[in-house]
């Protein structure tokens, strides 16, 4: 992205203030993007993993990639499908499921590869279908177990990253 | 020097004596903030210097504060830090000698003002200026060193006001320099002889000749190979001049050099598309100008999509060179902050001197720990890892290893023990070995704990080798020390050293002989930005694997494989090298690497002095590798190193080629035909239920440790190790949630997966056993149906 120095004048004042305003009205609209909580429930990408619907707060999704660039790696264990090259470097692509240690069939064919961060930690999420954006009302949200934030009334479970970070053997606190 | 003479050479001598005071003051504030020797050195040499030419132009004043100057440096040589009043008497002196030059200027030379009290603020009284020339040590011929200090020492005097006898001193000096021709460069000392001879005519003459003696001591030092203290270290030359960069702004650069690479991976393949685009594009806009020409319509809508095909083809194009120039800047980058990642490995091995004090100190030992290779550059990731293993195995060597001075006097050793760290460079791999003078490792009781802490059955311990046998050192929890010390502590073993090797992707090994002491042997790589590997294919899976780990590739012909006492060998010249196919080491599927091949790909891996030869499906050559970490998720997936980004920008896996060692000896060792059954506690109280489960598994290969309640179950995952726990929720004494929890909060334990199996099938009963940290809650009937295996396929893969 250039923004031109066409402006004249004594250039280096002018260009810096351009570029002090560039940065202000980039960080107001990246603020804006990552607070989804609004006064009407979470702003959330949603797809489909094994033939239910999960989610994440879309504060925490980097990008969604096409699951043909997905690499497998040798030898790697269930929960770990393979690695991708995310905007913010290689990161490795879990199977949700087996990563949360949750029941269920497995995967039957990965479309996309949903990419997150938690903490400074990237990584992908293989998911079948894609459902968009939604923006799930507060009301009847009920606390989930087990990497699930919590659970809407339509079954669309919140996923809580930080377990899916820490993997479905270690104990996080949930609240 | 008579007054016109002075008069003469003042201006002179003027700047050329405030550049010193500059220098001077300059240096004492930065000598505040910390003693360095370079900077002491060039310090004194100003002093030094002003000393000299005042002498020479007889100004006694400023000849005397230089000197006091230069014996308060002198004593802050062996100070640890430079004291702030001698910092002051500097600057004071400082100010003085300028003083002096500023009334010199104006006319008037005259005496300095409170000379008295700036030298005894200095440390010394006034009129004690004899230089003791340092003695040269009796005997043959000193080192041109020594040789070339004295010289020095001689001028210094010569140039003093006071010398008691300056015919002598020349002669002297002029000998020692004509002396020193028995080191070579005869011509340059003869003449520094020759000034010094100069010297005794006086007058105008002198100072000429003074300066060419000293120009000539410093050439002679170079010459002769010593470092000119003055030039040598801290600025290599002015145009390279070294800056201090955290180690965070340089993790910031190498995460951007990362996310560069990765930028330019996705700019390549975009580019292809775009010219694959553009191809389609043509092609489709030949058929449209035929059938617009046929018709005699819409010719000029196919004119214009023709410029922008053609518009379209040249940005393909350009973005495609853009993205090959890209990736050679990004290399170079590459390469350079590979270098500034690099630093002496002195920042982990100095502090292993307070290490050892400690160590020595809390257990009543002598022990004198020697560093060597401290110059030696290293990766400061490596270093960094590195730091925790070497302090755990100078601490063992002083612990374990160095014997209490009565008992090494008793076994005729010197009560002080030695313990050496030493760090090696070889090729692109370092070796660090820790060794101690102590009393060598107990082969008894190794056997004998391995036998206790069941590792090794009481009738195999005796047939165990001697290298087998102090391999058991580095199993997980083993602890020859009977009694547990503060210094060892307690639980941590040898085998955290060997995880930290394997993590570097590095061996270590240990060496010990009775009486004579123990040898640790690291193996690891210099950098761990491996900058080219072997690239591999295993069924549909790419793999590289570092080159430097790789000591061949090589095509196995059938006859060249075979058994050796039972174990799977490849002939490698007349050598007999450990086989196995890596799909097999890596728990692939067996479709993934069982082809039977007539001629069958391999590559021999060799690190920490072993080597394994490992079967592949291909071996496609050899790449240029940007290792990216997978981050703290597959901290725990220890065979996978990173991923690479590949020239074209697709990805592959990067072996830990260590890790592929280490697993492939486990298999080794059990011999293939009895690989070991992975153990899984089955606890449940009712027999029934347990008899049924446990035969389930066996069925399927697992070998079963039964156990009728929580309790039982904890003791058998104390017993011996387990890979997996089967366990009912409702039990008598401790029921599976709080079994469930327990195995969670033991650190030895917490990875251990759990199944609960229960009758109880509520949401409730799932959720709270879910939220004790079971992996896994299956109902009772779900067994039979073959859940339960599948649940332990999933949670423990890879036996056959």
């Amino acid at each position: 992205m250039g923004h031109g120095s066409g402006e004249g004048g004594d250039g280096a004042g002018t260009e810096a203030r351009r570029a002090q305003e560039i940065l202000a009205r980039r960080a107001r609209a990246v603020a804006a993007s990552r607070a989804p909580e609004t006064p009407e429930g979470t702003e959330v990408l949603a797809f489909e993993v094994a033939g239910e619907r999960y989610a994440l707060e879309l504060a925490e999704v980097i990008e969604v990639l096409d699951a043909r660039s997905l690499a497998p790696l040798p030898g790697a264990p269930p929960w770990l499908l393979g690695a991708v090259v995310a905007r913010t470097g290689v990161v490795p692509v879990l199977d949700l499921r087996q990563r949360l240690g949750l029941q269920g069939g497995g995967l039957t064919d990965v479309a996309h590869v949903v990419v997150a961060e938690h903490e400074g930690e990237g990584f992908g999420i293989a998911v079948e279908r894609l459902q968009g954006r939604l923006l799930v009302p507060r009301a009847g949200l009920v606390a989930g177990v087990r990497g699930i934030r919590w659970v809407a009334p339509d079954r669309l479970a919140l996923l809580e990253l930080a377990r899916v970070v820490a993997g479905g053997d270690t104990e996080t606190d949930r609240g | 020097v008579d007054d016109a003479q002075l008069r003469q050479i003042w201006s002179l001598f003027s700047a050329e004596s405030r550049d010193y005071a500059q220098t001077i003051a300059a240096g004492a504030l930065e000598l505040e903030r910390g003693v360095d020797k370079s900077l002491l050195e060039r310090v004194r040499r100003a002093a030094h210097s002003l000393k000299g030419a005042a002498a020479t132009l007889g100004i006694e004043d400023l000849a005397q504060i230089a000197h006091s100057m230069e014996e308060c440096l002198a004593h802050a040589e062996t100070a640890p830090t430079f004291p702030a009043d001698s910092v002051q008497a500097l600057l004071a002196a400082a100010r003085s000698v300028e003083e002096v030059l500023d009334r010199g200027d104006a006319g008037e030379l005259g005496a300095a003002e409170r000379l008295p009290g700036l030298l005894a603020a200095l440390g010394s009284a006034p009129n004690e200026l004899a230089d003791a020339a340092p003695e040269l040590p009796a005997g043959k011929a000193p080192p041109a060193s020594a040789v070339l200090e004295a010289l020095a020492a001689h001028l210094g005097r010569l140039t003093s006001p006071f010398v008691a006898d300056r015919e002598g001193e020349i002669a002297a000096a002029a000998r020692r320099a004509r002396e020193l021709a028995t080191h070579g460069h005869a011509e340059l000392c003869e003449r520094l002889a020759r000034s010094f001879e100069a010297m005794e005519a006086g007058g105008t003459e002198a100072p000429r000749a003074v300066a060419a003696a000293a120009g000539f001591i410093v050439e002679l030092r170079q010459a002769l190979g010593g470092p000119d203290p003055a030039v040598a270290p801290r600025h290599p030359s002015p145009g390279e001049r070294a800056v201090r960069v955290s180690t965070a702004a340089l993790d910031s650069v190498a995460r951007h050099v990362e996310l560069l690479a990765v930028a330019q991976a996705r700019v390549e393949p975009r580019a292809r598309s775009l010219l694959a685009i553009h191809a389609a594009c043509e092609e489709a806009l030949r058929t449209a100008a035929d059938e617009a020409e046929a018709s005699g319509t819409a010719l000029a809508g196919v004119e214009r999509l023709r410029e922008l095909v053609q518009e379209v083809g040249s940005l393909g194009r350009e973005a495609l060179h853009e993205a090959a120039r890209q990736r050679v800047e990004a290399a170079a980058l590459r390469e350079d902050l590979r270098g500034l990642r690099m630093i002496p490995a002195a920042a982990v091995l100095e502090p292993l001197r307070r290490t050892a004090r400690e160590a020595a100190g809390l257990l009543g030992k002598e022990v004198a720990l020697l560093l060597s290779g401290t110059e030696v550059r290293i990766d400061r990731h490596v270093v960094e890892e590195l730091r925790p293993a070497l302090v755990h195995l100078v601490r063992n060597a002083v612990d374990h290893g160095i014997e209490p001075p009565a008992a090494r006097r008793a076994a005729g050793k010197p009560a002080e023990g030695t313990v050496r760290v030493e760090v090696e460079p070889r090729g692109s791999r370092v070796a660090v070995v820790v060794a101690d003078d102590g009393a060598g490792v107990d082969r008894g009781r190794i056997r004998e704990k391995a036998v206790r802490c069941g590792l090794v059955a009481e009738t195999e311990v005796a047939t165990l080798d001697d290298a087998a046998c102090l391999g058991l050192l580095f199993h997980p929890g083993f602890s020859t020390a009977s009694e547990v010390t503060s210094v060892s502590g307690r639980g941590v073993g040898l085998d955290v050293v060997r995880d930290v090797a394997t993590r570097l992707q590095g061996t270590v090994s240990i060496e010990s002989t009775p009486g004579e002491g123990t040898r640790f042997l690291l193996d690891l790589p210099l950098t761990l930005a491996t900058t080219s590997g072997i690239l591999l294919r295993l069924g549909g899976t790419l793999a590289a694997v570092p080159s430097e780990a790789v000591e061949r590739v090589l095509r196995l012909r059938r006859a060249e494989l075979g058994t050796v006492a039972g174990r799977a060998c490849a002939r490698i010249g007349d050598a007999q090298v450990a086989y196995a196919p890596l799909g097999q080491v890596l728990g692939m599927p067996q479709a993934s690497w069982s082809a039977p091949a007539e001629v069958q790909p391999a590559i021999v891996l060799a690190l920490g002095g072993e080597r394994m030869t490992f079967g592949v499906d291909e071996v496609l050559g050899k790449q240029d590798l940007v290792v990216s970490s997978l981050g703290r998720i597959c901290a725990r997936v220890a065979h996978l190193a990173g991923a690479a980004l590949l020239e074209e920008g697709s990805l592959v896996g990067v072996l830990n080629a260590a890790e592929i060692m280490v697993r492939a000896r486990r298999g080794f060792a059990a011999g293939p035909s009895e690989a070991p059954r992975p153990r899984i506690v089955v606890a449940d109280d009712s027999p029934t239920t347990r008899a049924a489960m446990t035969t389930i598994l066996e069925i399927a290969g697992y070998a079963i440790a039964p156990a009728a309640d929580g309790e039982e179950a904890l003791r058998r995952l104390a017993d011996s190790p387990c890979r997996l726990v089967v366990s009912d929720v409702q039990m008598p004494r401790l029921d599976g949630l709080e079994l469930t929890r327990r195995i969670r909060s033991d650190p030895q334990l917490q990875s251990i997966p759990v199944i609960l199996v229960t009758s109880l099938d509520s949401p409730e009963d799932r959720a709270a056993g879910l939220e004790a940290g079971a992996d896994a809650y299956l109902v009772k009937r779900e067994v039979e149906r073959g859940m339960l295996l599948e649940m332990v396929r999933r949670l423990l893969p890879e036996p056959q």
